[in-house]
């Protein structure tokens, strides 16, 4: 166990022994009490890091059962929730447009479009990573942006550590990613998690489109505001980006004409999204995803070995083990006890509740894994939600779930942000400077979608 | 006379080592060996966070790791070119190494290897509960040291002269 980890290991030991060991309370059962102390075990385990996220899940689901917070057979039922496998055949897809090029094509010739001047480029990155990060995971657009970016950064010979232009080139990439994340359920598998959650508490959805639809205009602001931020803070010192366009050039030049592969994987991935869109409520996302992940195999687009090379399958035991420890949360009344303890005396307006929820998601999500955010947060949010008058459950889930996707200060809050500080052009103190006004500026966007746009079309 | 061996690696670069490792050559008419550390604990926390926390899998972190490394090497050679040049200035016999490994190991061997004497690194302003609890590279390489290790920061340069001693 490396080091620092194992303290952590020991506390989250200490914290649950302790829960179940307290005196009963008056309105917590015994159940709940051991589903507060998985709870409390889960919170330590995902904020510090101490163990891998998936196996803290996959704690979980074993521990919940073994402290009798809930019956086995269904904590492991949870465990196969229709988001679970949204998320795999997202992550599948993925796969395909990794392993064929495309995505890197599509990255490439949208750089070859913004390779005018140094600010233009600047925007060219900033888009297309918020552009795919809407089709595929915004860690995967990173890990397939960086390298690119890294040469362009080369070629034009910018300094590590003191160039503006450097600085800027990566924190673009970073928070475009981040920013366009949000904005569909393919983005980050914590907005299929969110819908889980909504659907195990309320037997309520949230379909492909109405998300997009619901969130739109809080990314759109933000790229917005990403665009002026980086121009203010690290003004490009190099007028000529001429290094850079040739680079690009050659590039797709190498690449030559698309492949086969590559027009089967963009059939199919339109025709997948084109499925989310029209038919998602008809035929559900998930049977959708599947079908979509499948007909790559059947197009000989990718092969096992590809998607193992290209997923990691702790992903399902996360999002498995999240669903079950929100449903524990629920079913045995520790969430509603744990709100009316701590609660009670503050009457919170629905306003208020959008502010402070998300308020405590984008700070949470500057230090811990995004769907972690969405597991330990929402089911909480729920409960204050219910006290709440004229707070709608989607209300609660948005509130959640898109903040939790938006970190933009600490390399420690997102893969894009570590990916993007790996470089070492830019040092952790630049990109909080900026990456707290941009929280700021998020939170603010996000108050008044809610207070001019979400009650305009219901969510409110 | 052995050499005094001056590291840098991606995350350890301050001219004030440069300086220090030049100045101390310069006097005790030694020669330098400049050393360039392509640190894959770097690559390894990337790659730990894209599996754990993205999800994605091996490839793409390996794919990562290569292109982050192969720019830390190129980084690195100019970097060493820069401290050959100004040794060369001022007559100082100046040899350069590129070593890609763990931080420490990688400091270790080419000490054993060359018989260095002395070692120069510079290391960023943290505080000394910040080093114990997340750890620190540097610390671990002066308690494995087997030789005096100067330790160059933004605003101070400590000598341990012995394994683990501070002066």
């Amino acid at each position: 166990m490396p080091k620092l980890k194992a303290p952590f290991f020991v506390l989250a030991v200490i914290v649950t022994i302790l829960i179940l060991l307290m005196p009963p309370r008056e309105g917590l059962s015994s159940q709940g009490q051991a589903a507060l102390a998985v709870f409390a075990f889960c919170f330590i385990l995902w904020t510090t890091g101490a163990l891998p996220l998936s196996v803290t899940s996959l704690l979980a689901i074993a521990l919940l059962p073994l402290l009798g917070a809930m019956d086995a057979g269904k904590a492991f039922s949870l465990f196969g929730n229709r988001a679970v496998f949204f998320i795999l055949g997202a992550f599948i897809l993925s796969a395909g447009l990794m392993r064929s090029g495309l995505s890197s094509r599509i990255a490439l010739i949208f750089l070859r479009r913004f390779d005018r001047s140094p600010k233009l480029l600047l925007s060219g990155i900033i888009l297309s990573c918020a552009f795919m990060a809407m089709w595929m995971p915004a860690h995967a657009v990173a890990a397939l942006t960086f390298p690119i970016v890294l040469e362009i950064a080369s070629a034009l010979r910018l300094e590590p550590r003191f160039s503006n232009y450097g600085k800027a080139l990566f924190l673009s990439m970073a928070w475009g990613c981040v920013t366009g994340g949000v904005l569909t359920l393919l983005g980050g598998a914590r907005n299929p998690l969110a819908i889980a959650l909504l659907r195990e508490r309320y037997h309520l959805t949230i379909g492909f489109t109405q998300w997009t639809l619901s969130v739109f205009p809080i990314p759109c602001v933000l790229l917005v505001i990403v665009h002026l931020l980086v121009f203010k803070f690290f003004a490009p010192e190099i007028d000529d980006v001429r290094a850079a366009r040739d680079l690009i050039e050659s590039k797709v030049s190498e690449l030559g004409p698309m492949s086969s592969t590559e027009k089967r994987v963009l059939v199919i991935m339109v025709a997948t999204i084109g499925c989310w869109v029209f038919l998602g409520e008809h035929l559900g996302l998930a049977p959708i995803a599947i079908l979509g992940a499948s007909a790559l195999f059947v197009a000989r687009a990718i092969d096992w070995h590809d998607v193992e090379r290209y997923v990691n399958w702790g992903v399902i035991l996360l999002y498995g083990g999240a669903i079950s420890l929100a449903a524990a949360l629920e079913l045995t009344g520790a969430s509603r006890w744990l709100v009316e303890s701590f609660l009670k005396s503050h009457h919170l307006d629905p306003f208020t509740f959008v502010a402070v929820i998300g308020f405590i998601s984008i700070v949470l999500t500057e230090a811990m894994s995004n769907a972690a955010v969405v597991a330990l947060v929402l089911p909480i949010a729920f409960e204050i939600g219910e006290t709440v008058p004229g707070v709608t459950p989607l209300l609660m889930v948005f509130a959640v779930a898109v903040p939790a996707g938006l970190a933009y200060s600490l390399p420690i809050g997102t893969p894009p942000n570590a990916i993007a500080y790996s470089a070492r052009y830019h040092r952790i103190r630049d990109s909080v400077k900026v990456g707290v006004l941009l929280n700021l500026t998020t939170l603010a966007t996000f108050l008044v979608v809610a207070r001019f746009y979400w009650t305009k079309i219901g969510v409110f | 006379m052995g050499y005094l061996m001056l590291v840098l690696s991606p995350t350890r670069h301050n001219e004030k080592s440069v300086d220090l490792a030049l100045s101390l050559v310069q006097r005790s008419k030694r020669p330098l060996l400049a050393v360039f550390i392509v640190d894959t604990r770097v690559t390894d926390a990337i790659s730990e966070r894209i599996i754990d926390i993205g999800f994605l899998g091996d490839t793409v972190s390996e794919q990562l790791a290569e292109a982050i490394l192969k720019d830390y090497e190129a980084r690195g050679r100019r970097e060493l070119e820069e401290v050959k040049a100004r040794a060369e200035k001022l007559g100082i016999e100046c040899e350069l190494l590129v070593r890609k490994g763990d931080f420490v190991e990688e400091c270790l061997k080419v000490a054993k290897e060359r018989q260095v004497e002395d070692m120069v690194v510079s290391r960023a302003e943290r505080s000394n509960l910040s080093r114990k609890l997340l750890g620190s590279a540097v610390n671990e390489l002066l308690e494995k040291a087997p030789c005096p290790v100067m330790v160059v920061s933004h605003s101070k340069v400590e000598n341990h002269s012995e394994n683990g001693g501070v002066d």
